[in-house]
């Protein structure tokens, strides 16, 4: 009975493994496929690889590409410095309204992002931001330092206070304590941080449908919906781009993919 | 007593720095959180198209959205979502989580579970678009597969009726492990929290002789009780804002039948331009979400207490 059972969960594991990988297994062996081969026969190899779909999709994901890791890249290090700022604040200071100004930033989590959907849309237009880098940076910036600084915060209380009063002694800064210190014993969080910040960057998309348009500014996740097929490669141009653009993170995955883990649980849990 | 005689010699310089560090963050949330979302409850009392025409209205746009049929049948199609997804979290991700615990050697284990991450890494456009070629009507992977197991009569462009859109846009992701906020973040959840179990209580279970089901409800269940009912809680609160899927498979149609709330208010908004209306609907989603939030956060701290 009991050796039935393990079988049995070893398979039923196994079969919800495939199902999970199938449709990625699918895309991969497919965007090498020209057309007439994806519809004869989606499932197998068939010999036939087209390189070509690849250099034909990189034509039209480069530059999308590009916009979106300098977005990326900017709303990763701006919420890191607010949210660094932010939670040695309240660790180090003892001041008056310092519960209220974190609840202020905590509280934001609870606000859905539709709410302010539109408000926010007409705001970057009258700054003048509109298809611009800032307009596309800034307001997801202020969405991610509201988790970066809570767990950032937490993180720092468990670092010890007679260090941190050894540094006081020796007459060190603020700024020296927390870029010698704080910093270095926080790069767990950090890490853990940017990867939760750097997923939804770079796989947002609904605020880059709303506050750019046009090829300038034009981000990953807007232009795949928006590729286009051509004749003879048909869909296979389409799947080469989206192998193109899970690439980034999944390479970034397979070095550190510890803190993806972390980063995905407590990433999610912001709601 | 360090503290008291140390706040008198604070000089003010050091009194502001606090503040100082978070200058940063609090012009960044001001800016662009609490302006617009006080904006969007202002406007939502407005006739307002984002420019010129600006007039107030009083409780007009919410006296339209419970009258407005679309919108009320949205919020119907969202708590189908919604069940569907609550149902999601708390079943297969517990089983697969209880599989992948059962599973003796720690490498195999990691392995397995990194092999589950791998998916939820991609970026969720690319899943929804892979799935658009998954249910396909011409040339689809699922028609494909019925016609080739001989069931080629079910074969059916499943996005495109509305009978089977709605199916066709939850069937996304199945068996929903591959997806972070739909099953696969909950995997990592509850795996974390059976590894954090004792392991002699699992070893004490199987000397009484406590057979695998009964365990698993007399104290794996008991055991992971608030992280299903905080899963619970982020799933009502994810799948009523539900927008991407639906958007980029259907925008809300054929018809009206996927059509839910966050769809409508972007529809609202930039099709229509009723910007006014478009922010009344994000207020009234924003109220059933704090509603349910609430109402689940009370519900777990009853529970909880009764332990």
């Amino acid at each position: 009975m009991n050796i039935f059972a393990k079988i049995l969960g070893r398979v039923l594991l196994g079969l919800l493994l495939i199902l999970t990988l199938l449709p990625f297994y699918l895309l991969v062996l497919n965007s090498f496929k020209w057309q007439n081969d994806i519809v004869l026969n989606p499932w197998m190899w068939n010999g036939a690889e087209h390189i070509t779909n690849y250099t034909k999709a990189l034509v039209q994901v480069a530059r999308p590409m590009v916009n979106s890791l300098i977005v990326t890249a900017a709303v990763v290090v701006g919420t890191i410095l607010c949210s660094l700022l932010a939670a040695y604040a309240f660790m180090r200071f003892k001041f008056f309204g310092s519960n209220a100004l974190y609840f202020g930033i905590i509280a934001m989590l609870m606000i859905p992002g539709y709410v302010m959907l539109i408000p926010q849309f007409i705001q970057i237009n009258d700054l003048g931001l509109y298809n611009t880098y800032f307009g596309l940076i800034l307001p997801p910036t202020a969405f991610n330092v509201a988790m970066g600084t809570f767990l950032l915060r937490t993180s720092m209380e468990s670092i010890s206070n007679s260090l941190l009063e050894a540094a006081d002694m020796e007459g060190a800064k603020d700024l020296t304590i927390l870029g010698k210190i704080v910093l270095p014993l926080s790069y767990p969080t950090i890490a853990t941080v940017m990867i939760m910040t750097g997923l939804s960057s770079w796989n947002n998309y609904l605020w880059p449908l709303v506050a750019s348009t046009g090829e300038k500014t034009q981000q990953i996740t807007v232009a795949l919906t928006k590729m286009v097929k051509s004749l003879a490669e048909g869909e296979g141009i389409l799947f080469a781009g989206y192998v193109i653009a899970s690439l980034p993170l999944i390479i970034l995955f397979c070095f550190s993919s510890k803190y993806f883990i972390a980063g995905l649980t407590q990433g999610s849990v912001k709601g | 007593m360090l503290m008291t005689t140390r706040k008198k010699k604070i000089p003010f310089s050091r009194r502001i720095r606090p503040y100082l560090f978070l200058l940063p963050i609090y012009a960044l949330i001001v800016t662009f959180k609490y302006i617009p979302f006080f904006t969007a409850i202002q406007k939502s009392f407005y006739n307002w198209n984002g420019g010129k025409l600006n007039q107030f209205i009083g409780l007009d746009n919410y006296i339209e959205a419970f009258q407005d049929k679309i919108f009320l049948g949205s919020l119907l199609t969202v708590s189908k979502v919604m069940i569907f997804y609550v149902v999601v979290a708390i079943t297969i991700p517990l089983l697969t989580a209880e599989l992948l615990y059962a599973v003796k050697s720690t490498r195999k284990q990691y392995f397995i579970r990194t092999a589950f991450t791998f998916p939820m890494v991609v970026p969720g456009v690319v899943i929804i678009l892979l799935w658009k070629w998954i249910l396909g009507g011409d040339n689809g992977i699922l028609n494909n597969l019925l016609t080739g197991i001989g069931y080629g009569n079910l074969a059916q462009p499943w996005l495109g009726s509305s009978k089977t859109a709605l199916g066709a846009i939850m069937a996304i992701g199945f068996p929903w492990l591959g997806m972070s906020a739909l099953g696969g973040m909950q995997l990592l959840i509850y795996f974390g929290a059976l590894q954090a179990v004792p392991k002699d209580l699992f070893e004490a279970a199987q000397v009484d002789g406590v057979n695998i089901v009964q365990r698993f409800f007399k104290i794996d269940l008991p055991l992971l009780s608030s992280q299903l009912k905080l899963m619970i809680t982020l799933a009502i609160i994810n799948s009523l804002q539900v927008f991407e899927s639906i958007f980029i498979l259907t925008k809300g149609g054929p018809v009206t039948s996927t059509m839910v709330p966050a769809v409508y208010l972007y529809e609202q908004g930039f099709s229509y331009r009723r910007m006014g209306y478009s922010s009344a609907i994000g207020i009234i989603l924003f109220v059933i979400i704090m509603i349910l939030t609430v109402l689940n956060n009370k519900f777990l701290k009853n529970t909880e207490k009764m332990d």
